[in-house]
């Protein structure tokens, strides 16, 4: 197409009307004329699409045909203006399509001339502005809808930029830090946070600008009146249509009484459990004061029983020497069950005797005291290379000691009792523990006894089967107890046990053990 | 000497002897307190040994040992601790303290009797070293036993 070399206004006039004629029947905008009076003169292809209307229907009617009635006056105002060459602004109305639905226009007027330059009439130019109205009402609904919310909630919420300056605060956040929303708009949270969580909360929200991530917090408030109060605040990131940090959105409340009731609760659970513990302590020291003052007497009876037996023997008649022995094996066990009571109550009394004890040393040392047992059972102890182990050597003695004797001691009749100790390094919950496997072919027990063995004074067994105090192993329990660690045994009825104790690796006195 | 605030310990621990050695003299005091008067004004003789319990009235036996040893004139006579006890720390401290050696009471008249006859029986200067075969008694290591009579 060969391109117009010559503008349009140096055209012949009837060239140049036909180019505007097509001007305006192309453009998306609807375009109207009409004279002093309103009638349409004129009525373009836009018109028709907006207004529902031919040009045939329209041209020759007056243009308040498609105007509300309340703005009919508006319109004739603004048509005397125009002829008399005074500007009037764009504006937004309202008019009637022909299927009776309401249309948002956005509508210009200007005048028409002639040659001469004298106002011949008025162009309207309407532009379809309805979807943009729809759009903004959706948007004024919503936020309606979300300040409604806002305003109701039973939550303190507000709004503060990335320098904590209040924007917006609802109702109840005005409530909870007792002042007005004029007070609190403009100023910064900082300024109402209790001065002594103020660097937690700063650390906290200088964190927050870097990672915009969420974060909740505890803080006290100073409110108007000078109370102070507990919130627990939640503060959430709200981002630009670049998806840049903007400001934030925060929700507080009042936390003060749930707090209070959780510290009396604290508090009162900790008396308790100190009361328990010295409680506690009171049987121990009991125990111990008893058992030890009880050994004295007793060992009078046994020194005297002995030298009956040794010196009288021949002088005293069978029955005398029947009730002897009945005496002196009584004397025996209750000698054994005060030792048992003593060295349990002992457990404790030694504050926190904290050395590396070398395990195979100790076992090698017990296996010199039960010398003779050993012996006459055949026994065999077979320990692996075990760990040094942090903790009272003379604690771990008896540990081991009881174990090692109740392995001998449960042996199966006629089968020489072979025991076998070693040890694993496991892993439970972050932490490292040595674990100690003692394991015997003996009597074994039922594994429904299992926890029930390791009680105080518990016996499995009548004592003319097996003679004990049944407290070796709660004396086993409380040692490894008191170094932070546990027991657990694995019986099988006729087979043999296994004793497996946990240890943490640092292992450290537990002085509430 | 014997220093024991129990009169039934004291006159097993008088008849064993007597029945090991009836030569041997042994004294007798209740409490720390009336052993060392006794030491320091009323006897004639030093004792060869001095057989001492730990726990006793007015003064007990830790506080009599520390005296012993702080007095020139006594402190060379060999304490035997001579006590219930079996704690191997209270042992640990006798020896500490100075003391020859610790026998834990026996049950039985004859062990008693045994331990004494052998402990009066030791050649002059030996070293004892624990080889005596009782659990009831040790020996402190580098502490020499007296000339017997």
């Amino acid at each position: 197409m060969k391109k117009l070399e010559t503008p349009i206004r140096s055209l012949p006039t009837d060239l140049q009307k036909f180019f505007l004629a097509a001007v305006v029947d192309s453009s998306k905008d609807s375009v109207v004329t009409i004279d002093f009076n309103g009638f349409i003169t004129s009525w373009n292809k836009a018109a028709e699409e907006l207004y529902g209307y031919s040009a045939d229907e329209a041209i020759g009617k007056n243009l308040s045909f498609v105007v509300l009635p309340e703005d009919i006056k508006q319109l004739l105002l603004n048509i005397d203006r125009i002829i008399h060459s005074k500007k009037v602004e764009i504006y937004d109305t309202i008019r009637i399509h022909k299927g009776g639905q309401l249309i948002n226009l956005e509508v210009m007027l200007s005048p028409v001339k002639n040659d001469q330059g004298e106002v011949i009439g008025v162009s309207t130019i309407a532009r379809n502005i309805t979807d943009r109205v729809k759009a903004e009402n959706a948007v004024r609904e919503s936020e309606a809808k979300f300040r409604a919310l806002i305003s109701q909630t039973t939550v303190g919420v507000y709004q503060a930029d990335l320098n904590r300056v209040v924007t917006f605060v609802n109702a109840t956040l005005c409530t909870l830090f007792g002042f007005t929303e004029k007070e609190l708009i403009g100023k910064t949270l900082w300024s109402t946070t209790f001065e002594q969580d103020l660097n937690f909360e700063k650390k906290l929200f200088d964190n927050f600008k870097e990672t915009s991530s969420a974060f909740e917090f505890d803080k006290r408030i100073v409110k108007k009146n000078g109370e102070i109060r507990w919130m627990k605040e939640s503060v959430s990131p709200i981002y630009d249509d670049q998806n840049v940090l903007q400001s934030t959105m925060g929700v507080v409340f009042d936390t003060t009484d749930a707090k209070a009731a959780h510290d009396i609760l604290e508090n009162t659970v900790r008396a308790r459990t100190d009361q328990l513990a010295r409680s506690n302590d009171d049987l121990l020291k009991f125990a111990h004061v008893a058992s030890h003052d009880l050994k004295e007497p007793l060992r009078k009876i046994r020194t005297y029983c002995y030298r009956l037996e040794d010196e009288h023997r021949n002088d005293m008649p069978a029955s005398a020497q029947s009730y002897l022995a009945k005496i002196h094996s009584a004397t025996d066990r209750m000698n054994n069950m005060i030792e048992g009571v003593l060295a349990y109550s002992q457990v404790n009394a030694d504050k926190g005797i904290f050395e590396p004890v070398n395990l195979n040393a100790l076992i090698e040392s017990i296996e010199q005291d039960l010398e003779l047992l050993i012996e006459q059972k055949s026994a065999t102890i077979d320990a692996t290379q075990l760990p040094i182990l942090q903790g009272s050597s003379v604690l771990f003695y008896q540990l081991f000691y009881n174990l090692i004797n109740n392995a001998l001691k449960f042996s199966r009749p006629d089968v020489p009792p072979l025991i076998s100790i070693r040890s694993e390094i496991t892993n439970g919950s972050g932490k490292n523990y040595i674990v100690l496997l003692i394991s015997d072919n003996g009597i074994g027990f039922e594994p429904k006894a299992a926890k029930e063995i390791f009680e105080s004074f518990t016996r499995l067994h009548s004592k003319d089967q097996y003679e004990g105090t049944g407290l070796g192993l709660a004396l086993c329990d409380k040692i490894v107890q008191r170094h932070g660690g546990t027991i657990e045994a694995i019986g099988k009825p006729g087979e043999g046990s296994t004793f497996k104790i946990l240890l943490p690796q640092d292992a450290d006195i537990d002085d509430n053990n | 000497m014997l220093v024991d605030d129990d009169k039934d310990d004291a006159d097993l621990f008088c008849e064993a002897l007597a029945s090991v050695d009836p030569s041997i003299d042994c004294e007798f005091a209740g409490n720390g307190e009336t052993a060392l008067t006794m030491l320091n004004a009323t006897l004639k003789e030093k004792p060869d040994v001095i057989f001492l319990d730990l726990n006793m009235p007015v003064m007990n036996g830790w506080a009599c040992l520390e005296n012993l040893q702080k007095n020139e004139f006594l402190k060379d006579i060999p304490v035997v601790i001579y006590s219930t006890s079996t704690r191997p720390e209270e042992r640990a401290k006798a020896f500490a303290l100075g003391a020859f050696g610790f026998i834990t009471k026996p049950y039985r008249f004859t062990v008693l009797q045994s331990i004494l006859s052998v402990l009066i029986k030791l050649p002059i200067y030996e070293w004892a070293s624990g080889s005596i075969a009782f659990s009831d008694v040790s020996f402190n290591e580098g502490k020499l036993w007296p000339q017997s009579r």
